[in-house]
């Protein structure tokens, strides 16, 4: 399915979580924030959040800044 | 002992620093150390998906030691700001936040009515937002 991962079109293999996401990028999802359609999502519902067709994901994290 | 009282958290150091810009890491830490700050800055960024170090920031930042402030760098509206703030509050699992909305790209001067947007909306859902 199309989704939109952090402002760039993204192919993925549906059905999956968000965790599932987390997962096959590779990125520890206790590092991350993570906003489905313009709206955070909380830490415990990654698993149980589905990735649905023209999701915007955006997957943020804390970088060197002042 | 001197001491500097913000919400309710009390600090011994009035110094807040930092994490960006340094030549590595390892200077970063050494330079938190030298400057006695206790509380030091962090920057709320989209994750790098196609080129993912496994290396975190927070690997590097010891957070017993150090109080983390998530700052809105980057953002150009009120509601960038707001969102991205929520985001730090969701990874950092702290309600702080300094706020920052760009009023012009050359010169980083703040665009302080978003700024005062902003403000009010994140203080109404518990956030301590510092200028």
């Amino acid at each position: 399915m199309k989704i939109t991962l952090n402002g760039d079109p993204f192919d993925v293999a549906g059905p999956l979580t968000i965790a599932d996401l987390l997962k096959r990028l590779d990125i520890d999802a206790r590092r991350v924030a993570v906003e489905r359609n313009l709206v955070v999502l909380k830490r415990a519902l990654f698993e149980t959040t589905e990735v649905n067709e023209g999701d915007q994901i955006e997957i943020v994290n804390f970088v060197g800044g002042g | 002992m001197d001491t500097f009282e913000i919400a309710g958290k009390i600090f011994t150091s009035r110094l807040i620093v930092g994490t960006g810009k340094y030549s590595s890491p390892a200077v970063m830490v050494k330079a938190h150390e030298a400057s006695g700050a206790e509380m030091v800055t962090v920057a709320v960024r989209r994750v790098n998906i196609s080129d993912r170090s496994k290396e975190s920031l927070l690997d590097y930042i010891d957070t017993s030691k150090y109080f983390l402030l998530p700052n809105t760098a980057g953002c150009y509206t009120a509601d960038d700001a707001i969102r991205t703030a929520r985001l730090g509050r969701e990874a950092g699992l702290s309600n702080w936040v300094k706020l920052e909305v760009i009023g012009d790209e050359r010169t980083l001067f703040p665009d302080n009515e978003a700024l005062l947007d902003a403000t009010r909306v994140l203080v109404r859902e518990g956030f301590v937002v510092l200028p």
